[in-house]
């Protein structure tokens, strides 16, 4: 581009307040293992969209297809991220949201702004609710405060008696009682977590592994894309491994913008992952995906995406660690940012949805036209994706798509085997279930 | 200090019409006569202009660290530099506005004007390319536009300062101030 066009094209682009539209290629082109990538582009104002967040009117829900019914299973909720379901059926939601970010630079300012705009910054209640359908009826009679006091949590997991937490800045371990619907006792720190002060993408996703002797940390970058520098990204953009017993852990696999769901694939036992990519550099780029993850693997953040596609804005480049960068198994499109997910085998949803993962896509402002905002099915045959990603549940975005009356955020399958969505617009947790049963 | 804002020396001062005033409002417009005694004519927008300038031109200094560097922090700098700068460029507009009004200025040289107006405008394209993240936030891009808008401001400001009035010394003289 010369320097004139770039001048003119630049002013009419700022007096516009917008981009320049490129031609958007639809988000099916993007699915599985071989996206159609377009070139990067380096905005003055990237395209950029954002639904208000107005939560949901009485009687409204979002929408599934045929064979399914979806119905609120509570409501009431601060900011819930997480559902998790313990072996007697009890339902867990974790409320939470990241703390408060340091304004760097002028355009942290405006984007707390947007943030807020969105229904993203409200202040989420750092605790654990448990929920009990003690009369099998599908609606919980009990309701209580069981973990409180928690640092901005997210991810959770029992293994045993040992319920683990995942905060922003450490794995607690707490000791639990079938049955118990409160934990007073202060929880014992396994190992930290990287944190504040910036503490950019702050969600700490956790599973164990099937044996349970391990624990996998999916642990965000500090930052989109480096620009709070890479001393700011030590030990992140990864997924730790951290033995349970002596909480002494090791990088697992690195490269992983931002690894929000970690999960095993129960054919398997295979680590997946579903990964929030880079922003900034086009509508359709860079999409969001689920992968396998390969011990010691590279995926790319910051220097390359999808292989070996270089993004520039990181200086000095690692060319180095890009030769390496493994692909990853299945894109999902281009900012739907997948924040949830759940294998279904031995789910009680149709024959359908039983072998495959469910991924809640909370959508983000950083396209236009939005994408995401919905919970899809993709389907598994071998352990391997097989197939196009299903709409599930939508509905979640007002039709004409200005304002948002939910977001889906965790997903788990309750003790009946129906499917549970945590709503942090909404502040609902909602339930999908087979339609005949 | 100037003697004039002292209160000890007012008695030591040569007697006047006004030495019954306290001196600070002698400072201020109309006294009770009707007649100004201390008139405001310096121009304010000026103060503005060389303020917002240097923090214009401190930002090319920034981008330039950041170029050889490749420390984000540099780019935060530039940033930073950027807004406030253009947010004083804002305050000389306003203040311009009232020395026209005001009479505190004769004649505005558009020439300097036009060009002072080019670097805001440049700069408020600036403050977008470097809203991006990380390195093309500067370069090229970033780094071009800063340098372009402190090539402009130094050739206004050097020689003829802040102001964008016209020279009341090249209209008598009839030649331009170099």
């Amino acid at each position: 581009m010369n320097m004139h066009s770039f001048l003119m094209g630049g002013a009419l682009a700022a007096l516009l307040g917008s981009a320049t539209d490129h031609d958007i290629a639809s988000p099916n082109t993007q699915y599985g293992a071989n996206p159609v990538l377009p070139a990067p582009h380096q905005y003055l104002v990237p395209p950029m969209q954002v639904p208000p967040g107005v939560g949901w009117s009485a009687g409204q829900a979002p929408a599934v297809p045929a064979g399914l019914k979806i119905r609120a299973f509570a409501a009431g909720f601060e900011h819930p991220r997480m559902v998790y379901v313990l072996p007697n059926g009890d339902v867990l939601v974790v409320e939470s949201n990241g703390p408060k970010a340091p304004i760097y630079r002028p355009k942290d300012y405006i984007e707390d702004k947007v943030k807020a705009l969105a229904g993203s910054s409200a202040p989420g209640g750092n605790r654990i609710i448990l929920l009990r359908d003690s009369k099998g009826v599908g609606v919980p009679d009990v309701r209580t405060v069981f973990i409180d006091h928690l640092n901005s949590p997210f991810g959770i997991v029992l293994v045993g008696n040992d319920l683990y937490v995942a905060d922003t800045d450490a794995i607690l371990r707490f000791a639990y009682t079938p049955g118990a619907t409160r934990i007073a006792s202060p929880g014992v720190k396994l190992t930290d977590l990287p944190a504040g002060p910036i503490d950019h993408h702050w969600t700490k996703s956790l599973a164990a592994s099937p044996d349970g002797s391990k624990l996998y940390v999916g642990v965000g970058s500090n930052s989109n894309i480096t620009e709070n520098g890479m001393a700011a990204e030590a030990g992140r953009a990864t997924i730790w491994e951290v033995d349970r017993h002596t909480g002494m852990k090791c990088i697992y696999a690195f490269g992983l913008r931002n690894p929000t769901g970690v999960a095993f694939e129960p054919q398997t036992g295979k680590l997946w992952a579903i990964v929030n990519e880079r922003d900034e550099i086009g509508p359709n780029l860079v999409p969001d995906y689920l992968t396998s993850v390969h011990q010691g693997a590279f995926y790319g953040w910051p220097y390359s995406y999808f292989g070996r596609h270089v993004d520039i804005r990181v200086q000095p480049q690692r060319p180095d660690l890009v030769a390496r960068a493994v692909p990853p198994d299945y894109a999902l499109s281009s900012h739907v940012a997948p924040l949830g997910m759940a294998f279904s085998r031995n789910s009680a949803l149709p024959q359908r949805y039983r072998s495959g993962v469910f991924i809640a896509e909370h959508g983000s402002w950083d396209r236009s036209p939005l994408n995401g905002y919905k919970v899809v099915y993709v389907p598994f045959r071998n352990g391997k994706p097989a197939g196009s990603p299903q709409d599930v549940v939508t509905g979640f975005l007002t039709p004409d798509q200005s304002h948002s009356q939910g977001r889906p955020v965790g997903l788990a399958f309750d003790g009946e085997g129906a499917l549970l969505i945590a709503d942090d617009v909404g502040n609902t947790v909602w339930r999908v279930s087979a339609s005949g049963g | 200090m100037d003697s004039r804002y002292s209160t000890i020396d007012t008695a030591r001062r040569a007697p006047s019409r006004h030495a019954e005033l306290p001196v600070p409002l002698m400072m201020w417009g109309n006294i009770p006569t009707g007649r100004p005694v201390f008139h405001t004519c310096f121009p304010v927008h000026p103060r503005f202009v060389g303020f917002g300038a240097t923090l214009l031109i401190g930002a090319f200094a920034t981008d330039v660290a950041y170029c050889v560097s490749d420390l984000f922090q540099w780019e935060n700098f530039s940033t930073w530099l950027i807004t406030a700068g253009l947010a004083s460029a804002a305050a000389g507009a306003t203040a311009l506005i009232s020395d026209a009004m005001r009479h505190r200025i004769a004649k505005i040289d558009w020439r300097r004007f036009s060009g002072f107006s080019a670097a805001a405008l440049l700069s408020i394209l600036n403050a977008f390319v470097h809203s991006r993240d990380a390195y093309t936030a500067v370069v090229p891009q970033g780094v071009i536009l800063s340098g372009i808008v402190t090539a402009i401001l130094l050739a206004l400001g050097w020689w003829r300062g802040w102001s964008v009035a016209k020279s009341s010394h090249s209209q008598a003289s009839g030649r331009r101030q170099s």
